[in-house]
């Protein structure tokens, strides 16, 4: 299961015209068929015709949607759906005057909201003057005299005085620190005196239109605002009422509407003539006979559905070509080849994974979508990305939180943020709690809980360890110790995953391009893996190398036979990918690394609370404190960098093994109704 | 202060540098990646996802410094 795609099967459907109607009606219904959208002129065929009504429909649709939009009806819960006939006539009684009351309430909404930021900027701009506190009627209308508001810093006075421009001076209360002032001057030493202030980081106040002293001023605008604010209130409580009075029924009546929109226009999306419509698409093969059952039932037996194959596709795409272009000459001949291979690719994909998949098949799909004919990697994931992901944080504290905090997300009424709502949020919880529970193993493993190490020599509970004289290792592993042991261990699952990915990648490839091309494309690397791995071991770890030693050889007949097939495969230019498979197996020493620091950061808070807590007294609770605070962040942390990097590990190094991508979402014609029933 | 010996000193000294180094040139690595994927995300949300993943693809030096590091460190007596 879920390795491999639902298998699809192209159907081309042909309805009379009086027909079409009753037949688009029921695929919309039946959700099942992916139409494949038609190009006007492919095939000889023009587009189909939209049913009638649909540009009534689309017309009614449009000013319901601005109706709901005034509302700011973004969701509704309904208790029970609404049955659609008596809906629309409800909706089609009230629909004028229902629109002509929200347009005027939206209207007036929009100018009041628009003089209350008009005011409200005012008053913004009265501040300064409020500050200075000289009539309003003061800054202007004079002959001879330039008045200059503004704020700086410095003090320019005295350089105004030296250079004898004589000038007045008012500032405001709290001049000291807003450096705000107004200055009367002669007219005629204007750009003089802008000069000299230029230099002390001048900033103009904007002008104010008004009169009198500026704090009356300020009240009446405030009076003014009250005034505007209420009116705006009243409109708004208006709004309100018609939201709960008609909300429910606008937004059921806009599913109606959308999907009569949708069925009425769909032949566009097909091909036709003037008597028929021709639809084609893709249904799931073991959907076949509902369709076709369901068509009988919707127009008896005057429809034709034929199962079109790959091969027929080929003939009747050069058909096409013939009948297009008279003698179909050879480029065009391969033209029909290259829309032949597109069939695969054009599939849509629906993934046979079971509902527990689903976040990982996300998480391929934030890469791409598998195209029909590849493996769907989502299944390998399932058990590595939780691995990857404990090996890295490894702790049995922070499992446990991860648990938690997953029960909390699943009971929380907290909605999620950005793309993470809805059922991907409720995917992504529980993918964080199986992380949990294989972290929990791994910290085990290493035995440790919140950075503290339980078991082994300096163990708090149990201070013994077990040692496996075969592997030189003891259990449990203390990363901080046994680091060699770590950094082998992480090459070791690097070169498994790695030649797991090249195994996928020979399916995935002998598929595509047939057996040839998989095994001097992917078998090569998987000797070069091998062989690499034996002769690196052998030189790195043996104290003295002897080529014949029968390992040896192996390993280099292998990675040599591999870089010539490679060569053979690929040319000279498949070398330059070697550095970079070594490379690939090193980057899985994170598993190792990032555990390190996540490690790190834990034992520094412990430390630090632990130097708290041994003065005593109120230390105590302020080094739990301390620690507690430190063990949060660092489960955050945890979350995010682990997380990434395993996904690195999957993307980066794994998936380019094998994987193509591409495939297109399998997207049936239709929708399920929520607020309505017919 | 115990003396060390010059030589466990420069080992010190070189796994410093290891990590260090490689830190920095991960970071400048990023620097670029990360306006580049603030810039996408701000176009479309969606880009949030791939962004990421992009931005931590340099952090792979980093990781070869600390490993180079540690391994020295194990060298020290």
């Amino acid at each position: 299961m879920g390795l491999k795609a639902e298998p699809m099967t192209r159907i081309l459907i042909v309805v009379p015209r009086d027909r079409v109607p009753a037949a688009t009606s029921a695929l919309y219904d039946l959700q099942l068929l992916h139409v494949h959208d038609h190009v006007e002129g492919r095939d000889g065929l023009a587009l189909g015709h939209p049913l009638p009504g649909a540009s009534v429909a689309s017309e009614m649709l449009i000013r319901l949607r601005a109706m709901i939009a005034t509302l700011d009806i973004s969701e509704v819960t309904l208790d029970m759906r609404r049955p659609i006939a008596s809906l629309m006539e409800e909706l089609e009684a009230k629909f004028d005057h229902l629109e002509h009351e929200i347009e005027t309430l939206g209207d007036n909404r929009n100018r009041l909201r628009a003089e209350t930021r008009n005011i409200e900027q005012q008053m913004t701009n009265l501040e300064p003057y409020i500050s200075l506190g000289i009539d309003l009627d003061l800054y202007k209308d004079y002959e001879t005299l330039e008045v200059i508001v503004g704020n700086l810093t410095g003090d320019p006075w005295k350089v105004l005085r030296n250079a004898k421009i004589p000038f007045e001076l008012f500032k405001a209360k709290d001049a000291s620190k807003t450096g705000l002032f107004a200055l009367f001057i002669e007219k005629d030493r204007t750009d003089e005196v802008r000069a000299i202030i230029g230099e002390f980081n001048f900033t103009p106040v904007p002008s104010f239109e008004g009169k009198g002293d500026p704090r009356t001023v300020r009240v009446r605008l405030k009076e003014k605002l009250a005034k505007v604010n209420s009116a705006l209130e009243e409109v708004e409580l208006d709004l309100k009422t018609i939201r709960k009075v008609h909300g429910e029924s606008l937004f059921a009546a806009e599913e109606h509407l959308s999907i009569q929109v949708e069925k009425a226009e769909s032949p566009l999306r097909c091909g036709g003539t003037p008597n028929a419509l021709f639809v084609e698409g893709w249904v799931p093969s073991k959907s076949m006979d509902d369709l076709e059952g369901t068509l009988t039932d919707a127009v008896g037996d005057s429809y034709h559905i034929e199962v079109l194959t790959d091969e027929e596709l080929a003939g009747h795409d050069k058909a096409a070509v013939a009948a297009d272009g008279g003698e179909p000459t050879s480029e065009e001949e391969k033209e029909g080849e290259v829309e032949h291979v597109d069939t695969v690719k054009e599939t849509p994909v629906l993934s046979t994974n079971s509902e527990g998949f689903k976040a990982y098949e996300y998480l391929i799909k934030l890469v791409s979508t598998p195209r029909y004919d590849e493996i769907d990697p989502t299944l390998f994931m399932y058990f590595t990305f939780p691995l990857f992901f404990a090996l890295m944080v490894g702790d049995i504290g922070y499992g446990i939180m991860f648990i938690i905090l997953g029960f909390w997300m699943l009971n929380s009424k907290w909605k999620g943020v950005g793309i993470v709502t809805g059922i991907t949020r409720r995917r992504l919880t529980k993918m964080i709690m199986i992380s949990g529970l294989f972290t929990i193993f791994t910290g085990l493993m290493y035995g440790e809980f919140f950075g503290i190490e339980l078991f082994s020599t300096h163990g708090v509970l149990w201070p013994h360890y077990l040692y496996v004289p075969a592997l030189d290792l003891y259990l449990p592993i203390n990363r901080l110790e046994q680091a060699m042991f770590m950094i082998n261990l992480c090459i070791y699952i690097g070169v498994a995953h790695i030649l797991l990915g090249l195994c996928m990648g020979i399916v995935n490839t002998n598929h595509h391009h047939g057996l040839k091309h998989a095994i001097l494309g992917k078998f090569s690397w998987i000797l070069i893996v091998i062989g690499g791995y034996i002769v690196f071991r052998i030189l790195f770890t043996a104290d003295e190398v002897v080529l014949t030693d029968t390992v040896m050889m192996t390993g280099l007949i292998m990675m040599i036979s591999g870089i010539v097939m490679l060569i053979a495969g690929e040319g000279g230019g498949g070398l330059l990918e070697l550095p970079g498979i070594v490379s690939n197996i090193l980057s899985y020493t994170r598993l190792f690394a990032i555990g390190l620091s996540s490690l790190g950061i834990a034992m520094t808070f412990n430390n630090l609370g632990g130097i708290m807590v041994s003065q005593g007294g109120a230390m105590i609770i302020v080094g739990l404190i301390v620690a507690g605070l430190g063990h949060f962040i660092n489960i955050l942390l945890a979350l995010l960098a682990p997380s990434l990097h395993a996904l690195r590990l999957h993307y980066v190094e794994w998936m380019t093994k094998f994987y193509t991508g591409g495939g297109k979402e399998y997207l049936p014609f239709g929708r399920e109704r929520i607020y309505t029933e017919v | 202060m115990t003396d060390i010996g010059v030589g466990v000193g420069l080992i010190a000294i070189a796994a410093g540098l290891a990590m260090g180094l490689s830190a920095l040139a991960a970071a400048i690595g990023e620097m670029a990646i990360g306006s580049a994927a603030v810039g996408a995300t701000a176009e479309d949300r969606d880009m949030f996802g791939k962004g990421l993943i992009l931005t931590v693809l340099p952090e792979t030096l980093a990781i070869f410094g600390l490993v180079v590091a540690v391994l020295l460190w194990l060298k020290m007596p």
